[in-house]
Order: C-alpha cells, then sequence, then structure tokens
C-alpha cells in the first residue's frame, strides 16, 4: 500500500499535491553505490587488462632477446653445454612465465566483459 | 676461447678489467643483464596491475570468478617473472666470472711460460759462446734464419721468393708455420726472454737477472734487449739510428686538401692511414704521415694523426725513416727517426701541448703512436692501433685505446706480452680455417685483412669494444671544417 501523497494548501484554500519523487531516488543508497562499484570495477579490469596486455608484447619482446647459447659456434666443452642448458631453461621460464601471464590477460577480459554486461 | 662465431671470431680483453672472453660471450652477458633488468621492471609492472584491482572491490561487486582467477595468474607470473630475473642474473654473473677466471687463468699460464722462457733463455745465454763455436759453420743459415725473423713483418707477395735456396723455397711454400697462433706465442715468449738470454752470456747471477728482469723489477725487458740489438747492430753498420734527430730529420708537407667528413668508424680510419711503399722502379711512393685538422666554432681545433708502418726493411739505417732501424729503435723506447717525422708533422700542422690530438697507426705506425700517446707530450684523447708491436707500452688510462691484434701475426708478438690492461685490445685469428695466400711471408698482417678486423669490431656487440669505438667517433664529431695535411720524412744517411 502506497504512502499518502504529501500535500499544501495555497492562497485560495485549494490543496495542491507535493510532486512525486524520482524514480531513481528509491533505489539510493544501496543500489546507486553498487551501480558505482560496478563502474569502478570495470574500469579497474579494463585497466588491468589493457595493462596486460601490454606487458605481454614487452615479455615477449624480451623472450626473443634471451641468448640461445649457441652463439660461440666453436667454444665447446662442459661450461659451454652448462651454459647453453642454463639459457635454455632460463628460455623455458620465461615461457612458462609468459603463458601465465597471457592466462591472466584472458581472465581479466572475461572479467571485464561480465561485468560490463551488468553495468549495461 | 676464440672462434667463428656471429662476432667473426672476436676475442675481447682489457678495459681494466682481466676478463678475457669472445665478444659473443660478453654480448650475451651484457643481454642476460637487460633481460634481468626487465624482468625486474616487469614484476614491479605487475605489482602495480595487481593493486588496481582490489579484492573488497571484486567481492562486493559479485564479480565473476575469472576476475579472481586472473589475480592468482597475476601473481603466479610476478612469482616466475622474479625467478627468471634472477636466473638470468645469476648466469650473467657466471659469465662474466667465467671470463675473469679464464682472463686470470691466461694470465697465469703467460706468466708461467714466460718464466720458463726466461730459466731456458738463461740457459741459452751461458751456453752462447760455446755454442758460437759449435755452430759456426752453420752460422749462414742461423742469419738467414735471423732474417726470416726480420723479415716476418713483410706481408709484400713474393718476398719468400727472395729468400736464399731452399729456405725460400720452404717458406714460401708452408708460409703457415709463420701464420700460426703457437708460432705467435713462441715468439712472444722468446721476445720476452732475450733479456735473459743476454743476462746469461753476461755470467750475470742467474737471482740478478730475474729480479731485474719482466719476471721481477721489469728494468730489463723487451725495450733492453731491443736497446742492446740497436746499439750492438750500430757497431756492425746496422740498426744504428741517426745522432741529432731533430736537426737532421724532416718532415714536410706534401699534399693538403679539405676534407668533407671525419672518420665515421674504425675500417676508414685504417682507409686514412697513409701508406709508403715502392714502385715498380724502386722508387718510394705515397706519405708517412697525414694529419687531419679538425675545427669547430667555439672549440679548440682536434687533430688526428695517421701514421704509415715499416717502408724499408733493410736493416741498415738510410733515408726511409720508416725502416727498421725505426723500429727496433721504437720498441728500444729510443729516440727514433720515425717518432722525431711524426713530431715534426704534428708541429707543422700547428699541434700544440694543449691541442686535443688522438692518434691511429698500422704495424710500426702504430708503434710510433703508442709512443706519442704514452709520452705525456700530447693531450692525447684516443689511440687506434692495428697490428702494431706495443704490448710494454702502457699509455695513460684516461685515453681510449683500441688495438687490433690478429693471434696469428708474430708482428704484435714482437712487442712482447701485453702490460697495460687499461686499454682494451680486440684479438681474432685472421686465418683460422681458411688457406693462406702463396709467397706471402706473413698474411696475417696484411692491411686488408686488420680492415677486415676492423669491421668486425664495429659490429661487436659487447659494451667494452662499442663503448671505446664511441669514444673514438666522438672525437671529430661536429667538426664543421677539416684540413687534411700528408708528410713526408727524410733522414740523411748517417
Amino acid at each position: 500500500m502506497n504512502a499518502p501523497r504529501a500535500a499544501h494548501g495555497d492562497q485560495h484554500g485549494r490543496v495542491i499535491l507535493d510532486p512525486l519523487p524520482h524514480p531513481t531516488d528509491a533505489l539510493l543508497p544501496e543500489a546507486m553505490q553498487r551501480r558505482a562499484e560496478l563502474h569502478a570495477a570495470s574500469t579497474a579490469l579494463a585497466a588491468q587488462t589493457s595493462a596486460l596486455a601490454a606487458l605481454r608484447v614487452r615479455l615477449e619482446a624480451l623472450r626473443r632477446s634471451v641468448p640461445t647459447g649457441d652463439a660461440n659456434a666453436r667454444w665447446r666443452g662442459p661450461a659451454h653445454t652448462a651454459y647453453r642448458s642454463s639459457v635454455r631453461e632460463l628460455g623455458a621460464r620465461l615461457d612458462e612465465a609468459l603463458a601465465v601471464v597471457v592466462a591472466a590477460h584472458t581472465h581479466s577480459g572475461r572479467a571485464l566483459a561480465t561485468i560490463d554486461a551488468r553495468v549495461r | 676461447m676464440s672462434g667463428e662465431g656471429a662476432g667473426g671470431g672476436l676475442v675481447v680483453s682489457g678495459g681494466g678489467s682481466a676478463a678475457v672472453a669472445s665478444d659473443e660471450l660478453f654480448t650475451d652477458a651484457q643481454a642476460l643483464e637487460e633481460v634481468s633488468e626487465q624482468l625486474g621492471r616487469a614484476v614491479g609492472e605487475l605489482a602495480r596491475i595487481d593493486a588496481r584491482v582490489s579484492a573488497g572491490l571484486l567481492r562486493r561487486t559479485d564479480a565473476p570468478v575469472s576476475a579472481f582467477e586472473a589475480e592468482a595468474e597475476i601473481d603466479r607470473a610476478a612469482s616466475l617473472l622474479g625467478a627468471a630475473g634472477s636466473r638470468a642474473e645469476t648466469i650473467a654473473l657466471m659469465l662474466r666470472l667465467s671470463a675473469e677466471g679464464y682472463g686470470r687463468a691466461e694470465r697465469l699460464a703467460e706468466r708461467a711460460v714466460q718464466e720458463l722462457a726466461a730459466r731456458l733463455g738463461y740457459g741459452i745465454g751461458m751456453l752462447l759462446p760455446m755454442l758460437v763455436t759449435v755452430m759456426l759453420p752453420a752460422l749462414p743459415v742461423a742469419v738467414a734464419g735471423l732474417a726470416v725473423a726480420a723479415l716476418a713483418s713483410l706481408a709484400v707477395p713474393g718476398w719468400s721468393r727472395r729468400m736464399p735456396g731452399a729456405l725460400g723455397t720452404w717458406l714460401a711454400e708452408n708460409n703457415r708455420v709463420l701464420t700460426n697462433p703457437g708460432t705467435v706465442a713462441l715468439v712472444r715468449a722468446g721476445v720476452m726472454s732475450i733479456d735473459d738470454v743476454i743476462a746469461g752470456a753476461l755470467r750475470m747471477p742467474p737471482g740478478a737477472a730475474r729480479a731485474l728482469g719482466d719476471e721481477g723489477a721489469g728494468i730489463t725487458g723487451v725495450a733492453t734487449s731491443a736497446g742492446f740489438f740497436s746499439v750492438v747492430g750500430s757497431r756492425l753498420g746496422m740498426l744504428a739510428e741517426t745522432p741529432l734527430l731533430s736537426r737532421e730529420v724532416t718532415a714536410k708537407a706534401v699534399v693538403q686538401r679539405d676534407v668533407h667528413a671525419p672518420p665515421s668508424g674504425l675500417a676508414e680510419r685504417i682507409d686514412r692511414i697513409p701508406q709508403r711503399t715502392h714502385n715498380a722502379e724502386g722508387d718510394a711512393v705515397g706519405s708517412h704521415v697525414l694529419v687531419e685538422r679538425y675545427s669547430q666554432p667555439g672549440t679548440p681545433d682536434r687533430f688526428e694523426v695517421y701514421i704509415t708502418g715499416t717502408a724499408d726493411f733493410s736493416p741498415v739505417a738510410g733515408e726511409e725513416p720508416f725502416d727498421l732501424t725505426g723500429g727496433v729503435t721504437g720498441v728500444a723506447g729510443m729516440p727514433a727517426a720515425s717518432i722525431e717525422a711524426v713530431r715534426q708533422a704534428m708541429a707543422d700542422s700547428g699541434v700544440t701541448a694543449e691541442s686535443p690530438v688522438q692518434f691511429t697507426g698500422f704495424s710500426q705506425g702504430g708503434l710510433i703512436a703508442a709512443r706519442l700517446a704514452a709520452s705525456g707530450d700530447y693531450n692525447t684523447a684516443g689511440l687506434f692501433t692495428a697490428g702494431s708491436p706495443i704490448g710494454q707500452i702502457e699509455v695513460p688510462s684516461t685515453v681510449a685505446v683500441l688495438e687490433l691484434e690478429h693471434t696469428d701475426d708474430i708482428v704484435p708478438a714482437l712487442g712482447g706480452v701485453r702490460t697495460d690492461y687499461d686499454a682494451v685490445l680486440v684479438e681474432r685469428e685472421a686465418f683460422a680455417g681458411r688457406d693462406t695466400p702463396e709467397g706471402v711471408a706473413v698474411p696475417s698482417h696484411d692491411r686488408d685483412e686488420y680492415r677486415a678486423t676492423a669491421v668486425l669490431a664495429e659490429r661487436a656487440g659487447s659494451e667494452r669494444v662499442s663503448d671505446v669505438v664511441d669514444r673514438l667517433n666522438g672525437f671529430s664529431a661536429g667538426a664543421t671544417s677539416i684540413v687534411s695535411t700528408s708528410y713526408v720524412a727524410e733522414r740523411p744517411a748517417p
């Protein structure tokens, strides 16, 4: 049941009804706060996704700059073998890290899409 | 550790460090250090990315699982990248340490060989009178052998055909014997032990000989040995330098012209070194010294001095100041006609004690350049030498020094074991894995071979080389006017 609408009288004794409240006023404060937080989450996730994409590009370039360990073709022996093995291991670690960054980027993108859908 | 890798088999040492390694190894170490630094930055970037989205915000907005998964992956990536960065740093450190270790081991081995050669030399010196008596009949052959050593600095096609009989034929067919890192090492050790032979021959107590020699206080050494030969040779009419050089040697300007641009690299510097040779009629052609004067408004004029190599290999001093006498006298650190000629050319060009100067020299030209740079008489900014016997010359550490040496070229070995570790030395085996040309005594001493090494050094990835190349190039950069003057010097025959 609706609450009685407020009214007041004018100078001629007529009853004047007060204006109806705006529909969104009824949502405050919880709904409005939630909406603002969704916007904030969307903005943060967009920045995160974009930063992860940029980082991914940088890391891919960095991965290419890791030495192969084969450059000095006439440097032979256990020391060279150990060195080559070390840089290959480093390359593998970087590949793994890069894959994790790619996964983070994918997850962040998905989360952003979901949040954006809620905002709309 | 030499090799024909991407850097053309360049081995780099010096630059104030004991490290000796291939250019590729230093380049790899630099690349790994850069990777480590970049990974450190990436970890920092991930921390900032992580801070953008708080867990509280995600919970309050009832964020999807993927948002939390992203957070977890970011943490994992930071951990992996941090570990990879540490790994890259460790590998780079190990490379640097191995280069340091290799350099120190090489120095120790060099020192051991030097000690051994010194003892052997002393013993030979003690037995010298007896050996001379026994070997008197074979003296002509020995003299021919000495001539080979002297002529080893020749890179003139067909030289060996002019050598006496079977020896000339044999060397013509086996010039690989001289173009060999093993031979070069032997020559270097031999040069270093000449003072010990002399000490043995003079019956000096062994302890005193060692204490005075390169292995001890260094009072006697390559320079005193060269001085000994110069003095003894002069008694026989050879290697006799003209007295009162400053009055008698004349360096005359023969050509002066404007130049459009300063040299922009090592190969261009080698191209500018004048060549004093003999034409088919036997007449000397070309110049000895070229001085370029770089002018730029608001700054004092700068000078780069380019010095030719040995032009006459006769042991008897003649009109040619850039001869064997000049070379031996130069190694001895005594006043040489060739050095005086360069001083005169510089004075004539307007070089004063305050003028910024850079020297470039090939073979004996590099020896002269190093002597002048080490003299302290000039405001020397840079020194670039190719195939020069300057192992025992110490140039002030403020001077940017780059030396090119072929490990199969015996000419630089005539300067003895290296003592200046501030200078950056770029070595390469010129004829590694390829045939030597026929009829050339020491093809690895050829100027074009050094030009090829200069091109490789310009492309070197290691900072140690690129830094000194940049300093050499920076000397003449920005010049708005360049005047080049060529000089020919003469020494009246004694």
